[in-house]
């Protein structure tokens, strides 16, 4: 019996656990989820680990400058380990504090240049309509309503004048009810394309299952025979 | 400076007496009791505040004026003139020869009027209160230094006074004589015309004048000589001891200049001279017996005096009848009608009177008396009963009614873990169990027969993408962002197997990096498959392995991918041969995002169009991750993707990679599993509507 086969036992062998869950919660689910949890978290230590010292140990052990930049990270790394210590738990704060930093800054700056900006102009763009011709003007349209009402849709305010009341319930209530039709219509959506990737999932796990299950009766048909 | 009113002498400024003479000088100010401004001597009413500054009867001296004001209300200090004329310092010097008379000729009841008796109905309380808030005047001057010359003029004619008027004198008490004596105001210096009846005299006479705030009795106003002939007493003193009379020898003025009330007066004092063995009927009051007493407000102490001092009606004037009820006789500047409640609380009761505290009865307080209890009327306000509306609203009705029927309604029991077991174990495990089965159903059919049900779709973004890929130069470094563990393998390996390969086919050099743990080891498991030649795979493959850091290890990945390490080998990135001319992301050719997760594919989209926004993007992306990945396609920073099972079997059908049936019964198993989906879910929903409503 090979490592594959094993392996193919052992992984058939835990997806038909974790399917057991359509009877409800088990003890055989339970064991399953425990497995996979487990083995998630001590493979993300051990690659963590692996990658951390892959990069900073050759570095440290060479006499190249980069070793003073390397240095620095290691030291903040080990200040952040304090963290885990309440009495001392203040020595990670400047290690916390760049990262959270850094990586906020690093992502507002991203945000801002690869979405928010080229997304704004792609919606008001009038050469990105007639680009797909009378199909994409339409869909710009309905992509610039939908956008302005789904944000008119959070606009629960009103004035308190009677006047701009009724105004303000004329043009940007009716906006708003329009964006609640767009909400409505991409959460279902987002709802359909989860549900799809969920089915495929399934229909992949059922598929390795049978097709394991195959191979198996194959390899002790051919053990026993 | 100050002069002498009687030698002329400068004296210096604030001396009380005359460096030449002894006499007492003027004070300099007035101090004006309501505002406590200093006026000039002369004034009568205040510069500032326009009150009166001096007494219409009495002014207290000004060395015995109090401090502060009385605390009490009705106390009221004798004043002294302030100027004192020669014939007041004779009339003074008179009055002190009276009071040289030896005791036993002034009468026992006389001797210490009422002194003795009204010290004893003090209460003690009172005299303690009554001691620092208004020292009485030590000394008051005689009531003969109030009456003018003139005065003593007219009463020359009336000289053979009554034998018992002397004695009456002497018999005054002090306290009576000290409220009189201020009365005196400065006489004029010009003798008897009508003119010059002083000011205080003319108050007097006028009927129904109002008295001031502070105006004692009239009978403290009055002369000592004009009320001797008014008072009544029941025992005369023998005429051997009576003084000469003031005002013996002394010419009357014209009887055109005599005021009326003073004409009567003088007559009734003739007639008294000619009946001098008959003394005036006296109205004795006995308050003890019953008798009318003459004030409820006046204190009994001031009713024994007012038995002596009341006279027949018929011999007294009227203003001197009406004066007793308008202005109580005062004792000492109090009043006593006027004392504040506050103070009256503040009187000691009598032991006898003091009632028994009730006994708290219970609580931890038990046993002890005098606490405050809680009256009836306390717990709720008086006006509350009237604040509440007569009739409740309709609304307020029925919401009463309702909360009444939901406190009337039996309290439900909290399930038990039986009975909350039970129907949902039986209810939910057949459930499960159908629902399951018919999705294995839906998905095992295809496996075993051919629906032709769904036909073979159309995905425009995957067209482009192939194309994309297409038009890349052989040997070209093409950075894979590979977002997707174990747990979406079996969707996204549909995905990024034909686009692998179609890379593979094209001989591009694969950079392959991830911010997920678990995603070097799928993309070696999947680009492992995919290599015809596993022995190419150093030389076509280059996986750098995990990014930690998320959106900042992306971008820190992208600026500098030649020094991270191989993750399979261990070798540094920049000894690879896939790695060859590739330091960051401006040496690529292109990259690939294969993001199960939403948030990946933004974050790589977002770091690379920061990095270097002309380097060509596609992506391959779950069906879940589509509707985040269309409108980057939209916008162009998108060349190409493929979203799903949908777009992995398009592009598997246009590269032909032989495993187009394994894609055809995922596509059909997917068709009928939705399928299956839709009708419970409708079956569902009429379940809910028909019955499950009730339910």
């Amino acid at each position: 019996m090979t490592a594959d086969l094993i392996g193919l036992i052992v992984g058939t062998l835990l997806t038909l656990l974790v399917l057991s869950y359509i009877l409800g919660d088990n003890p055989l689910y339970r064991l399953a989820l425990h497995l996979l949890v487990g083995a998630t978290v001590g493979y993300g230590v051990a690659v963590t680990t692996v990658t951390v010292l892959q990069t900073v140990l050759p570095a440290l052990q060479s006499n190249s400058p980069d070793r003073i930049r390397v240095l620095i990270p290691v030291i903040l790394g080990i200040l952040l380990l304090f963290k885990g210590f309440p009495r001392w738990s203040a020595w990670g704060n400047f290690s916390t504090a760049l990262l959270v930093g850094v990586g906020a800054a690093v992502a507002v700056g991203g945000a801002l240049v690869g979405t928010v900006i080229p997304q704004t102009a792609a919606v008001g763009s009038l050469n990105a309509w007639l680009r797909g011709g009378s199909a994409g003007l339409i869909n710009g349209l309905i992509a610039m309503i939908g956008t302005v009402g789904a944000v008119l849709a959070f606009a629960f305010a009103v004035p308190r004048q009677p006047t701009l009341r009724r105004l303000w319930n004329g043009s940007v209530g009716v906006l708003g009810q329009v964006g609640r039709l767009f909400l409505l219509a991409a959460f279902g959506a987002a709802f359909g394309t989860a549900l799809t990737a969920s089915l495929t999932v399934l229909i992949g796990r059922v598929y390795s299952v049978v097709i394991g299950i195959q191979k198996i009766i194959a390899a002790i048909g051919m053990g026993g025979g | 400076m100050i002069y002498c009113p009687k030698c002329g002498t400068a004296n210096r400024q604030g001396s009380k007496f005359c460096n030449e003479c002894g006499s007492p000088l003027p004070a300099t100010g007035l101090r004006c009791p309501m505002c406590g401004a200093i006026n000039p001597t002369g004034n009568l009413y205040c510069d500032r505040c326009g009150a009166r500054l001096i007494p219409a009867e009495k002014m207290p001296p000004e060395e015995e004026k109090p401090e502060r004001p009385s605390p009490l209300k009705g106390i009221s200090l004798p004043s002294v003139p302030l100027t004192e004329e020669d014939w007041l310092s004779e009339l003074r010097a008179e009055s002190e020869e009276l009071d040289l008379l030896p005791e036993e000729e002034i009468p026992d009841r006389l001797q210490e009027p009422e002194a003795p008796p009204l010290e004893a109905a003090i209460p003690e309380w009172l005299r303690e209160l009554e001691a620092p808030a208004a020292p009485l005047p030590p000394e008051a001057p005689p009531p003969e230094a109030a009456i003018p010359d003139w005065l003593r003029e007219l009463e020359a004619p009336a000289a053979p006074l009554p034998p018992e008027a002397p004695p009456l004198e002497a018999a005054i008490p002090d306290w009576l004589r000290e409220l009189e004596a201020p009365a005196a105001p400065p006489p004029p210096e010009a003798p008897p015309p009508q003119a010059a009846i002083p000011d205080w005299l003319r108050e007097l006479e006028a009927p129904g004048a109002p008295l001031p705030p502070e105006a004692p009795s009239p009978e403290a106003a009055i002369p000592e000589w004009l009320a001797e002939p008014e008072k009544t007493l029941p025992e005369a003193p023998s005429p051997a001891e009576k003084p000469t009379p003031p005002l013996a020898g002394i010419p009357g003025p014209p009887a055109g200049e005599i005021p009326d009330w003073l004409r009567e007066v003088e007559f009734a004092a003739l007639e008294r001279k000619e009946r001098p063995a008959q003394p005036p009927p006296v109205v004795a009051v006995d308050v003890h017996a019953g008798a009318p007493p003459a004030s409820p407000t006046v204190p009994p102490i001031l009713i024994e005096e007012e038995e002596i001092l009341v006279t027949a009606p018929g011999e007294t004037p009227d203003w001197l009848k009406e004066a007793p009820e308008e202005a109580p006789p005062e004792f000492g500047g109090l009043v006593p009608a006027e004392i504040p409640e506050w103070l009256r609380a503040l009187q000691p009761r009598e032991e006898g009177a003091v009632e028994e505290e009730p006994v708290e009865t219970e609580g931890f307080l038990v046993g002890l008396r005098g606490l405050l209890s809680i009256g009836k009327g306390l717990d709720m306000p008086p006006t509350a009963q009237s604040l509440l509306p007569r009739a409740p609203s309709p609304a307020a009705v029925a919401r009463a009614e309702l909360l009444q029927g939901l406190l009337s309604r039996p309290m439900m029991t909290p399930p038990t873990a039986e009975t909350r077991a039970a129907p949902r174990k039986s209810e939910w495990i057949w459930t499960r169990f159908l629902v399951g089965v018919i999705l294995l159903t839906a998905i095992l059919l295809p496996m075993l027969v051919r629906l032709p049900f769904f036909g073979p779709p159309t995905v425009p973004a995957a067209e482009a993408l192939f194309a994309t890929v297409n038009q890349l130069p052989e040997n070209t470094p093409v950075l894979i962002a590979w977002e997707y563990g174990p747990a979406e393998a079996d969707e996204m390996d549909r995905v990024a197997g034909p686009l692998m390969e179609h890379l593979l086919r094209r001989e591009a050099r694969l950079i392959v990096v991830s911010t997920r743990l678990e995603g070097p080891a799928a993309a070696e498991a999947l680009l492992t498959s995919r290599l015809a030649d596993p022995s190419e795979r150093l030389r076509r493959v280059a996986n750098l392995g995990y990014l930690p850091g998320q959106a900042a290890g992306v971008r820190e990945a992208l600026g500098n991918l030649d020094g991270r390490t191989e993750a399979v080998t261990g070798r540094p990135a920049s000894q690879l041969e896939a790695m060859s001319d590739v330091h960051s992301i401006a040496d690529v050719g292109m990259v690939v995002v294969l993001a199960a997760q939403p948030d990946d594919l933004k974050t790589w989209l977002e770091q690379i169009s920061a990095a270097n926004p002309n380097v060509p993007v596609v992506a391959g992306v779950s069906a879940r991750t589509e509707l985040i990945g269309t409108p980057y396609l939209t916008a162009g920073q998108l060349k190409g993707m493929v979203a799903g099972l949908t777009g992995g079997s398009v592009y598997e059908r246009r590269l032909d990679t032989g495993r187009g049936r394994e894609y055809e019964y995922y596509l059909t198993s997917l068709g009928v599993a939705q399928l299956a989906i839709a009708a419970l879910t409708v079956i569902g929903a009429l379940i809910f509507l028909v019955g499950g409503r009730k339910r």
